[in-house]
């Protein structure tokens, strides 16, 4: 039998515009201690494409819907376990009389090899049987086809992007999954996965202007020059030979950063490859 | 030029562009079209060529990709095929997807400047300068047989893609990076 050890989390999340919102402790399961075989199989996280969300904008503008998220809290706590995962009795919270005793876990915990997959199966269960088919392509697709009008969710782990061709439809859903889940926003799509999300009539923009605000912020260079492209025609990048050291970890932490902003600004993926070159 | 330095450039032009974002509109226009580019031989170690590629649907930015190619072309032709190839496995899987939401696309037109490689997509002979490219590559004559993509000729002019292989000068930049629909909500 193999017992997992536990620890707790304790973070701070703020909202879009930097404030702290609220303090989290989470008691989590240190899932590097399982064994393949014994305490977890298979494992699979539901993490949409971000291309098929951009699809997706481009869809609800075709077919005119508006879109909605929920946020499912503490999602991974939803999920039901197959196997058999015993853990050690969080710290702090010993019982003095049977200090030897280990809990077995019937729901995942956050961790654990297995908790993003049993989380996605209890979503996928819950929409099948609201009548949702799951995509063929993208697993974390889910539509519903009511004589022609389309309800469609897109999964991205606790994020639930939806809209639907009717106010009924949409209204519905919420009213299906709000007492199965405990949801802590739901409403109109405005900011997700550091995207911020304009809709207004027949238009959607996105940026990321909040992110680069912090990113240029971050490194000092708010009060940098302007440049109109991001890179210099017929730049030859070669290894840096005279080049003065620098501090290591702001320099990978800068390109880690552009290189996660490449995913939502096209003007800037060419340079990609400078960045990865730079990187090596 | 230092490493720094170029990565600080970055940095001002993501600044000085931070409220740009990507405008989707409603359009009647549903179909799935893509460009493609390749700069041949554009890395100065190895000599490989660099593929791009953009994918709308209607007037709406949906994906793009800069990627360098695996192997060595000796063509300029030939890099311009294998950047196709890639980019008709991005307009397939773009097509199954909105399936999903039971939007239909007829012929997916794929946009390329080099005449040659949409001939070689189009005519199934094995001349000498083509032979050698790998069978990997030639899915795309299917592909173009079975009316599933279809390669047209695009003018240099309105090639998009090209912002994705290599650096422009600051005019040629921003008509492409308009054309693709980036812009500032004010515009939008």
């Amino acid at each position: 039998m193999n017992i997992i050890s536990t620890k707790w989390i304790y973070k701070n999340k703020s909202d879009e515009h930097g404030t702290v919102t609220r303090n989290k402790a989470r008691q989590v399961s240190q899932g590097y201690t399982q064994v393949e075989g014994l305490d977890f199989d298979e494992t699979f996280a539901p993490v949409a494409r971000l291309e098929s969300i951009r699809l997706l904008l481009g869809v609800s503008c075709i077919l005119k819907f508006k879109l909605f998220q929920m946020d499912v809290k503490s999602a991974f706590l939803n999920g039901y376990l197959n196997e058999k995962v015993y853990v050690e009795q969080p710290k702090g919270f010993v019982d003095p009389s049977f200090p030897n005793h280990v809990y077995r876990l019937k729901k995942a915990l956050y961790g654990l090899k297995q908790a993003p997959r049993a989380w996605y199966e209890r979503l996928t269960q819950s929409l099948v049987n609201q009548g949702y088919m799951k995509g063929g392509t993208d697993k974390t697709l889910f539509v519903k086809d009511d004589n022609e009008r389309l309800m469609i969710a897109q999964i991205y782990v606790d994020d639930i992007v939806f809209g639907g061709m009717s106010d009924k439809m949409v209204q519905h859903f919420i009213q299906q999954m709000q007492p199965k889940f405990e949801m802590s926003l739901v409403g109109e799509l405005t900011y997700f996965l550091g995207l911020q999300v304009k809709q207004m009539e027949n238009t959607i923009f996105i940026l990321q202007s909040k992110y680069v605000k912090n990113l240029v912020k971050k490194f000092g260079m708010d009060n940098g020059g302007h440049k109109r492209t991001p890179a210099a025609t017929h730049l030859k990048l070669t290894k840096d030979e005279n080049g003065v050291a620098v501090d290591q970890n702001m320099y990978k932490s800068m390109i880690g950063s552009l290189l996660y902003l490449t995913a939502n600004r096209p003007d800037i993926t060419e340079v990609k490859r400078i960045l990865k070159y730079i990187n090596n | 030029m230092s490493h720094l330095t170029q990565v600080k450039r970055i940095l001002k032009y993501i600044n000085s562009t931070r409220d740009y974002g990507i405008l989707y509109s409603y359009n009647e226009n549903y179909m799935l079209i893509g460009y493609c580019d390749a700069d041949w031989a554009r890395s100065a170690d190895d000599r490989k060529s660099t593929s791009g590629g953009c994918f709308f649907l209607g007037n709406n930015l949906i994906s793009w990709f800069s990627k360098k190619q695996n192997c060595v072309s000796l063509s300029t032709a030939e890099a311009e095929y294998i950047a196709a190839g890639s980019s008709c496995s991005q307009l397939v899987w773009m097509k199954q997807m909105l399936k999903e939401y039971n939007v239909e696309q007829n012929v997916l037109t794929l946009y390329c400047d080099n005449l040659s490689a949409i001939n070689i997509s189009k005519n199934p002979i094995q001349h000498n300068r083509t032979k050698h490219i790998d069978m990997q590559h030639h899915f795309i004559r299917d592909l173009d047989e079975e009316k599933v993509v279809t390669l047209e000729h695009v003018d240099i002019e309105e090639q998009l893609a090209d912002i994705f292989t290599k650096a422009l000068d600051a005019k040629q930049f921003e008509k492409l990076r308009g054309k693709l629909g980036i812009c500032l909500h004010e515009e939008a």
